[in-house]
């Protein structure tokens, strides 16, 4: 080593121990512990959000897989090609086949139709299976599959075959016998209206039925299942190999009902945990502003004992970086124990498997301490750069501030790396912060202007010495009331923002499932049936959204030209051109729907069609457009005259194309019903089904259970971010109060010696707090309401209306808990003896 | 051992008549709200090593003024200071620094003392920030010789008015200071801890042969130095 690189190297070493040395003194003197427990919340709740997101969000998307029954399927024809499936076992991937078909099952002179499912001894690779052994009994899980032999039906295949538990069917050439009632796979879903009731048996009793030929109508899945980057590898693996026919599904993007609440979550806990690491930020810089004003004399002290500016920088940022450093293990422990807590705390709530994060959430929590620290805290300590050693003559030399611009580029770096992390989106976060910015710079601007104003206004005037002084304080450090006021108003909008958004989603999810949502639909109710129907259920006292016709058809054309080339080739693809859809007809707009553009028909009018705006959108149809589909045969052709929204996540039926009564109401329909019966009710089914032997009853309440489990999670989860808030807005008021407080204290020695009574002092030191509370709250508001529009409209996709109460709350809730914890902070400057602070002057 | 910063600039006076501070022709105007406003107009002074030198003035005459600027706290709008031969008024304040840490020792009117250090850490400082691996030894012995040894561990709010200048004035001497700067030692204490301070003060100078220069406006104790010098409207005036 060259002597310069050793001199350079033992300095480094001697300013880390003199360092060291500082801190631990500094320590013991009680100089350290409002920074290290901020820096401790910005770390533990930085590593608490990030591991708890990151599990929940792992877990969220393991009941979406389980919704799929696999991470990933791949739907064919036929089975899928060897190399396929060769190349996902080489990526290490779990594979399963599925087989699903429609057949004829045999019981004596009984004969119905069946959604026939073949499946290997490991299906689901996600999720699970739900049977009892008796139909219509209590269910339960389901840990294994059919073995060869047997069968298990859908409970109301039972009374349709009129079989029992241990009787034979035949399926194809072979014969099975009933073992079981299943009543849930996570993987039916799909497409409710064309499904017959289960019959599932094991792939390896395939070969016997011999019901699969050459050119059978059925359906292959291939399920697989593994970790994301297998998952990843294998897709990208597979880009070019597939043919047309094999088709990829991801669970992320399968079922749309529980889609919307997942991306809904994810979004709402990055936004939380944003709220929550400004809030830290906020504590960390006012705790280090502090820190930093404290150590104007020890830094003139050292100055004027020959440290050079750099030396006693060195010095003061070196300890503060070892602090950081040394936070980061408690802080990082005590997150993983928050997390741990919390998810202790809701077991039973949480899915019973939550996955194990990844190391990424603890480092980047222990690396939120050195950030935040850097980003708000280095500022202020640059600031000691500057103290004149003349400080030890005169102590009224105190530094200028640290340039304004350098705190405000450090602040935000720190707060777009933080965040670009926790939401993953860089120009999103980028904006976000910078407009955030710009608002509570001007804001902060506004402020020191108002208070001139209140000045000018009041100077002269007769008013009450606490209030004079309260006023004349705040005049006086404009700069630091206003950092104060931003502080307590961020902090009270990032507590009212999560708070109106959590009662926003909640009340959305409450709405898309409400208690009484439909959890049986009838199908294929024939049309001679419907009156009988109708009667059945209102003797029966069941609840019902009414009957819908079903008429079946397939769009042929778009403005009198074939549908095949009037669309691209990408959106040739779209799953409504390669089958029928179904259809209604409606003399008004379904409840769950809403209109676009265009207009509803008047009633009696036979032209109209009203078509969804997903498909309308992928098959670029537009209002004016003439549609023409296959009936049965026949062609109908309408005119679009309106484009409709429809709530996919509400289980009440809903349809693609609504035309007019008179347009459909000769062509063959069949009826749709929906209702909602509780679980003590389920006997009636039974009677439903021998009495209208041709429907075809859905089970929904599994699925609606599922869903509703998850929405339930979520609220949970919401609420534990809302809890860390609420704890970090708590740490903001403490650092805020704590470091105005050396001031208070002097002043408040001044005046008790000149004779003011305890009394006066408190009020005067609290008028202020209350003061501040109240106009942090009046912005708040104002701040809220401004994101919360955003945030409903552009984010969440959720209506929005401005929130009254919370003009008042907010400002009062301020003045209240302001001026409250200021009267706490303020009872040390009460009870000290003035002596005892005017000798420290 | 070595200084941690930089070699020193210069090699100390083995010659007791060598001079310790010298300034010429220095001015010091600073601006205020109706002009500009001299404080020190055209002064000159020289103050050899060893020697013990009272600056005596009324308030507000500017005696904290120059005696930043001899100490290098602060620099004169005009006129040149040599500091333990270095000429110090064209240095940058790092440079500055330098210079006091490796020559001058401080005592102030309201000790500054650093309210989160013991006495023993108060005085380690300045040896701390040269990196003296003595440092603890050497500052338990000067509190012992200013008779400290057993508030070693109490922190200055814990200590007397006098306790807190005794620690400042170990401290002072802690990093062997050629030349000893001491504002008002005795204006915060009473009449007779003032007089032990300043017995104390004049002791530890004496044995470590350290040149002293001393802002006061008490005549008794200036008159104890070897030269008493008064300032008034910006000017020096020997005492006969």
């Amino acid at each position: 080593m060259s002597r310069v690189a050793s001199i350079k190297a033992s300095s480094f070493k001697d300013n880390t121990a003199l360092s060291w040395r500082f801190m631990i003194r500094d320590w013991r003197a009680g100089e350290l512990w409002l920074l290290v427990l901020s820096l401790i919340m910005a770390v533990s709740v930085s590593t608490a959000i990030s591991l708890f997101s990151d599990r929940l969000q792992l877990a969220l998307g393991h009941q979406v897989a389980e919704v799929l029954g696999a991470d990933m399927v791949i739907r064919s024809p036929r089975p899928l090609q060897d190399t396929i499936s060769a190349g996902a076992k080489e990526q290490g991937l779990e594979l399963s086949t599925v087989l699903e078909f429609p057949s004829v099952v045999l019981a004596g002179d009984e004969m119905q139709l069946v959604s026939a499912k073949a499946v290997e001894n490991n299906y689901p690779l996600r999720g699970y299976m739900r049977g009892a052994p008796q139909p219509f009994a209590e269910d339960e899980p389901l840990e294994y599959t059919p073995a060869p032999g047997e069968a298990w039906l859908e409970p109301r295949l039972f009374p349709l075959l009129d079989v029992k538990i241990g009787d034979v069917v035949t399926l194809g050439e072979t014969e099975l016998r009933v073992t079981r009632a299943i009543t849930l796979e996570t993987d039916r879903g799909g497409d409710f209206y064309s499904l017959s009731p289960r019959l599932m048996f094991n792939m390896q009793d395939l070969e016997a039925t011999g019901v699969i030929q050459p050119g059978s109508r059925v359906n292959w899945k291939t399920l697989l299942a593994g970790n994301a980057r297998q998952l990843q590898g294998f897709q990208n693996w597979t880009s070019g190999k597939l043919d047309a026919s094999e088709k990829l599904v991801m669970a992320d993007d399968s079922r749309r009902d529980l889609r919307n609440s997942v991306v809904r979550l994810k979004q709402f806990l990055g936004l939380a945990s944003m709220a929550a690491i400004l809030l830290a930020g906020i504590a960390v810089a006012m705790a280090s502003r502090r820190f930093a004003e404290r150590r104007f004399d020890n830094t003139a002290i050292m100055r004027c004992f020959g440290g050079s500016r750099r030396q006693v920088l060195n010095l003061l940022v070196g300890e503060l970086v070892l602090v950081a450093f040394l936070v980061a293990i408690p802080g990082v422990a005590l997150g993983w124990l928050l997390q741990a807590g919390i998810v202790s705390l809701l077991k039973g709530i949480l899915p019973a498997w939550l996955p194990q994060p990844g190391l990424t959430p603890l480092l980047v929590g222990g690396a939120t301490g050195i950030i935040t620290l850097l980003g708000f805290g280095l500022a202020p300590l640059l600031r000691l750069q500057n103290v004149s050693p003349l400080r030890v003559l005169r102590r009224e030399l105190a530094p200028a501030p640290a340039s304004s611009w350098l705190v405000y580029a450090l602040s935000l770096s720190a707060m777009i790396l933080l965040l670009w992390y926790h939401t993953g989106q860089l120009m999103m976060t980028a904006g976000l912060v910078m407009t955030g910015a710009v608002i509570l710079v001007s804001i902060s601007l506004g402020v020191q202007l108002l208070l001139l104003l209140v000045d000018k206004r009041t100077s002269g005037k007769p008013m009450p010495l606490y209030w004079r002084l309260g006023v004349k304080r705040m005049v006086q450090q404009r700069g630091h009331s206003s950092a104060q006021l931003l502080a307590f108003s961020l902090t009270f909008m990032a507590m009212a923002i999560v708070l109106v958004l959590r009662t926003d989603l909640l009340d959305r999810w409450q709405k898309d499932l409400p208690e009484d949502t439909p959890n049986y639909f009838a199908l294929n109710i024939q049309p001679e049936d419907v009156d009988n129907y109708e009667l059945f259920l209102e003797n029966s006292d069941i609840d019902t959204s009414g009957l819908y016709p079903i008429v079946r058809g397939r769009l042929v054309q778009i403005n009198g030209v074939d549908v095949r080339q009037a669309v691209s080739k990408e959106q040739r693809g779209h799953n409504s051109l390669n089958r029928e859809l179904n259809m209604t007809w409606s003399p008004e707009l379904p409840e769950s729907n809403t209109l676009l553009e265009g207009e509803w028909w008047q009633p009696g009018s036979a032209d109209g069609l009203s078509v969804e705006e997903e498909i309308a959108e992928h098959l670029g149809i537009d209002i004016g457009d003439q549609l023409t589909f296959m009936v049965s045969g026949r062609k109908v052709t309408e005119t679009v005259t309106s484009i409709r929204k429809v709530q996919w996540e509400s289980f009440q039926p809903n349809f693609y194309m609504i035309f007019p009564k008179e347009a459909l109401k000769d062509l063959p329909a069949s009826w749709l019903n929906s209702f909602y019966l509780e679980s003590e009710d389920r006997v009636q089914l039974n009677q439903l089904i021998t009495h209208f032997p041709t429907l075809t009853l859905l089970d929904l309440d599994s699925v609606i259970g599922q869903v509703r489990n998850m929405l339930e999670q979520s609220i949970v989860a919401v609420e534990a971010m809302l809890a860390a808030l609420l704890l970090a807005g708590l740490l903001v008021m403490a650092s805020v109060i704590e470091s105005s407080i050396d001031h208070r204290l002097q002043e408040g020695a001044l005046i008790r010696s000149l004779g003011g009574s305890r009394r006066q002092l408190v009020f005067m030191q609290a008028g202020e707090f209350i003061i501040l509370g109240a106009v942090s709250g009046l912005v708040a508001a104002a701040g809220t309401e401004l994101c919360s529009y955003w945030l409903n409209t552009q984010v969440f996709e959720l209506s929005w209306e401005p929130v009254w109460w919370l003009w008042g709350a907010l400002p009062l809730l301020g003045a209240v808990v302001i001026g409250f914890s200021g009267w706490l902070g303020v009872q040390r400057v009460v009870r000290q003896s003035p002596s005892n602070i005017l000798k420290g002057l | 051992m070595a200084h941690p910063l930089e070699a020193s600039t210069h090699t100390s006076p083995d010659n007791q008549q060598q001079t310790a501070v010298a300034v010429s022709d220095l001015i010091k105007t600073v601006v205020a709200r109706n002009g500009e406003l001299t404080i020190l107009s055209g002064l000159n002074l020289q103050i050899k090593s060893g020697e013990s030198a009272a600056i005596v003035g009324a308030s507000g005459s500017g005696k904290s003024t120059l005696l930043g600027i001899l100490a290098g706290l602060d620099q004169p709008s005009a006129g040149s200071v040599v500091l333990a031969d270095t000429r110090i008024d064209h240095l940058d304040e790092d440079s500055r620094a330098r210079v006091r840490g490796e020559h001058v020792g401080f005592v102030f009117q309201s000790f500054q003392l650093l309210p989160n250090l013991t006495a023993l850490e108060n005085v380690m400082l300045p040896l701390e920030l040269v990196g003296r691996k003595d440092a603890f030894k050497r500052a338990d012995d000067l509190l012992k010789r200013v008779g400290l040894d057993q508030r070693t561990d109490h922190y200055p709010r814990q200590l007397s008015g006098g306790e807190q200048q005794r620690v400042a004035i170990a401290r002072a001497f802690a990093g062997e200071p050629d030349i000893l700067f001491a504002d008002e030692p005795t204006g915060n204490l009473d009449e007779k801890t003032g007089e032990k301070i300043i017995d104390l003060l004049f002791q530890v100078n004496r044995e470590n042969g350290t040149t002293l220069v001393l802002v006061t406006h008490d005549l008794s104790l200036a008159s104890r130095c070897d030269r008493v010098l008064h300032l008034h409207g910006g000017v020096l005036k020997e005492a006969e």
